[in-house]
């Protein structure tokens, strides 16, 4: 954890100093006097004209309170900013996690345990293309036919969750309303990666020769597969979390974007696009932070419930 | 009286290089009350037959041929329900390596409760005195500080006498051991080994031994068959292996062996 | 090598990487219609798939299929160049992590480790948010933010193949350590190298597309797969042929790579032949 926190806050230093300070060094689109004067503020704020160990100390102690200075946009608190937009971010992902793993366990295991089938063969061309669907498009396939051709679901936004503009039932109506088509982009990538490996943990699991104990004892074949092989197959899947993690919020930058999501990673999208260079700092050590955390509570997890680790 | 009966079994294993013939066409009894040893070296198809007797060949590996009757019973017919029930309520196994043959992620308990429950109604209770029991009788000191562990927690020679009271829990009437001690110490060979012979007496049990060192069979096993790539090269009872072996592959074997020091001679 | 061919996988996703390479080199001749050619007549804006436009016409008139043919230029070339950066860096740190051991080894996987932990499109987005988009930005950064998994299989495979006969024999004999990574260890190590790497393609045409669907990519007017999609947003209720044939084409030359990558890993990988 600490050198980990360490190398990321190295990192993040680094990438400050990339901030074009030179007009020409500036070759497409972005308008040179707008970044200048945001690189100015920059310098000015994280002391990036000090010696280079003050700087770090400095950028340690403000990752360690979470002060990223003011937005360079409207010149309020960075960590305000963020944290009004993280519940948004937070309910997406921990939903789609939910839902990732809802689907893709049973179709997984189902896969393994029928291998060669045609269900499996079904689900490994799936898989397959999943792998290869470039998400953010089929998010606008997903725009382009539920919202407009059919307008079964609205295609963008959900207000802050903020503001209070509804009797509660009738905000969580209006929130499930919006969150269904970006829920079911957001999950479509994890789906085809975690089906896949848990179908491999799975396979792996019943070549094993405590199965066969098991089938030698006289037990019914379903206490077999879904007792026995199932627990050793999905306990390794709970480290895959730590995994999946940094592609799922590094997602919400382009799905919370895409559905016009008021979360952190549309205020790290508009951030980049302004030249907020605070916001866009704060937003990347959030959204790292929160991937260190997740990855930490799925090694607790795994700790916990197996017991080749617990007993050691 | 034979408990069990095998005629022309052969066993094939589909790959995609080809047919292996693991087991062709081999044909043994083991009467009722005494020991049979299966010797021979590994790959000269053992385990499999061993295996094929429960129904338990996992593809490719396919029974092609051949017949196995239990009590006269044909085993090679029964529906799956059927050679369920019988799997280790009439027949069990042990095998080699009781690490991996043992769940890795589930309780002691667990594991010898679910074998009962599977052939018998049985409270909790009832399951935890039969199984408190039957690792008494394995000789496991104190049975009842072992029941919540997990088998990484236990001592290999634990581990193998959990695997044999576990095997013995619904008494049944012939019991195959599949190499029970090579992945054990030599001294704990020796104990299990007289275990097992203690027990077998005490449980009027028929056994079905497997292993590839001879010595062994000489201190336990009423008659020998030995294997040599599938195909029973010498059938004899184990005296006259021991002074009088007629094949070759037999006499490599036996100078393969190492006695222990109770034998026959 | 006769193994490779026999891969059903294989022989399909290299059939269509060819035509979309001959696509990229001869978009001249496969279409003469200049992409950035504008026409704002009524009749020629926002027209829908004909025999004349097979797959339409932008808002400006311009001829969806032939910049779709231009952007797999953009496309295959953004997948090949980030791939070798990373292969560059990902070999050179495993090699020296696996092979020597000790604080290099610690320091290497700790830069792993951190690489692997933050979120790689922000990571991404914000270095180009810093540096400014434009192709090459793309496939440098592309490169230096992907090489962290080739790293940790490449220093897997050293671990082992360091402790081999022939390694042993070499050093006796005097030979310079980087002879031994490179000459006596590494061409051992590859294969699961080509595995990832062809994997990778298909990963860095995906990122690109993304990152030039948000702006950040590849700039307009030049084409690419991404920023025509970005274009057809704006006319998502209408016109369709926008959206689905750009998609249509990332999805069809990533699979095809990732086809060749699986296919090389059922090839290479004895553990997973049946």
């Amino acid at each position: 954890m600490i050198p980990m926190l360490i190398g990321i806050s190295l990192v993040t230093l680094i990438i400050m100093h990339l901030a074009p300070g030179d007009p020409t060094s500036i070759r497409y689109g972005l308008n040179p006097e707008v970044s200048q004067s945001a690189r100015a503020k920059l310098v000015q704020l994280y002391g990036l004209d000090k010696p280079i160990l003050t700087q770090y100390v400095m950028w340690l102690k403000r990752i360690l309170t979470l002060d990223f200075g003011r937005s360079l946009l409207d010149d309020r608190p960075v960590i305000t900013k963020i944290m009004e937009r993280l519940p948004a971010t937070l309910l997406l992902n921990i939903l789609s996690l939910i839902l990732i793993f809802g689907i893709a366990l049973p179709i997984g295991v189902t896969a393994a345990v029928k291998y060669d089938s045609v269900f499996d063969k079904v689900t490994t061309i799936f898989v397959f293309i999943g792998f290869a669907t470039p998400t953010f498009w089929f998010a606008l396939m997903l725009i382009m036919l539920f919202g407009f051709q059919l307008g079964w679901f609205p295609i963008s936004g959900m207000r802050p969750w903020y503001v209070e503009y509804y009797s509660l039932g009738g905000q969580i109506k209006d929130l499930v309303w919006h969150l269904i088509l970006p829920l079911v982009a957001t999950s479509f990538g994890g789906l085809a990666g975690i089906s896949r490996y848990a179908k491999s943990s799975m396979l792996e699991a019943i070549r094993q020769d405590y199965i066969r104990t098991a089938r030698s004892k006289g037990l019914k074949e379903r206490r077999v597969i879904y007792r026995h092989a199932l627990k050793n197959a999905v306990l390794p899947l709970i480290t895959i979390l730590g995994f999946i993690l940094p592609s799922l919020i590094g997602g919400s930058f382009i799905f919370e974007t895409i559905f016009a999501w008021p979360g952190m990673g549309r205020l790290g999208y508009e951030a980049i696009m302004n030249y907020d260079y605070t916001t866009v700092m704060g937003v990347g050590i959030i959204s790292t932070l929160l991937t260190l955390v997740g990855i930490l509570i799925s090694d607790i997890a795994y700790a916990v419930v197996d017991p080749r680790i617990r007993y050691k | 009286m034979n408990i069990l009966e095998v005629r022309d079994l052969k066993i094939y294993f589909y790959a995609e290089q080809g047919i292996v013939k693991a087991v062709d066409g081999i044909s043994f009894d083991i009467k009722k009350g005494s020991t049979l040893g299966l010797a021979g070296e590994s790959g000269s198809g053992k385990t499999v037959t061993a295996l094929s007797i429960l129904n338990l060949v996992d593809p490719p590996g396919k029974i092609i041929n051949g017949q196995i009757k239990y009590n006269g019973a044909s085993l090679l017919d029964l529906d799956a329900e059927k050679m369920r029930m019988l799997r280790g309520k009439e027949i069990s196994i042990v095998f080699q390596e009781p690490l991996t043959a043992l769940n890795p992620v589930l309780s002691i308990e667990e594991q010898m409760y679910e074998m009962l429950l599977a052939h018998r109604r049985l409270s909790k209770n009832g399951c935890h005195k039969i199984v408190i029991e039957y690792l008494k009788k394995v000789n496991i000191p104190s049975p009842q500080k072992i029941l919540k562990d997990y088998p990484h927690q236990l001592s290999g020679g634990t581990r193998q006498r959990v695997m044999i009271a576990m095997s013995l829990l619904l008494n049944p009437k012939l019991i195959i051991l599949d190499e029970p001690t090579t992945a054990l110490d030599v001294t704990i060979q020796a104990a299990i080994l007289d275990l097992l012979m203690q027990l077998k007496e005490e449980m009027d049990l028929s056994i079905l031994f497997i292993t590839h060192d001879l010595g062994i069979i000489a201190e336990i096993a009423d008659d020998v068959v030995i294997l040599e790539k599938g195909r029973v090269v010498e059938k004899a009872g184990t005296l006259e292996i021991f002074e009088n072996p007629k094949n070759d592959y037999t006499k490599r074997l036996l100078n393969a062996a190492r006695f222990l020091e109770v034998s026959p001679l | 090598m006769r193994l490779v061919f026999k891969q059903k996988k294989i022989i399909f996703g290299l059939g269509l990487i060819i035509i979309m390479i001959a696509l990229a080199i001869f978009a001249k001749f496969i279409c003469p219609q200049d992409p950035y050619q504008i026409n704002l007549g009524e009749h020629e804006k926002l027209q829908p798939p004909s025999f004349e436009h097979f797959f339409g016409t932008d808002d400006l008139g311009r001829d969806v299929f032939t910049r779709i043919v231009y952007g797999a230029r953009i496309s295959i070339s953004v997948g090949f160049i980030a791939v070798l950066i990373s292969l560059l860096i990902g070999v050179l740190l495993g090699a020296v992590s696996g092979y020597y051991g000790g604080k290099a080894d610690w320091l290497i996987m700790r830069l792993v480790e951190i690489m692997l932990c933050i979120p790689t499109i922000f990571l991404i987005l914000m270095a180009l948010a810093f540096l400014g988009p434009s192709i090459r930005n793309v496939m440098i950064i592309i490169g230096l933010t992907s090489w962290a998994g080739l790293a940790r299989l490449v220093r897997a495979e050293f671990l082992t193949l360091r402790e081999r006969d022939y390694v042993l024999a070499a050093k006796i004999l005097g030979a310079s350590d980087a002879r031994i990574i490179f000459r006596h260890i590494l061409p051992n190590a590859l294969s699961p190298v080509w595995v990832n790497a062809t994997l990778g393609v298909g990963g860095a045409i995906l990122i690109e597309a993304a990152l030039s669907f948000l702006g950040l990519g590849v700039q307009i007017p030049t084409p690419s797969w991404g920023n025509i999609l970005t274009d057809g947003i704006y006319y998502v209720d209408s016109a369709w042929w926008l959206m689905i044939f750009p998609g249509l084409f990332i999805l069809t030359t990533v699979l095809s790579f990732n086809l060749v990558g699986e296919g090389l890993r059922d090839v290479l990988d004895p553990r997973l032949r049946k």
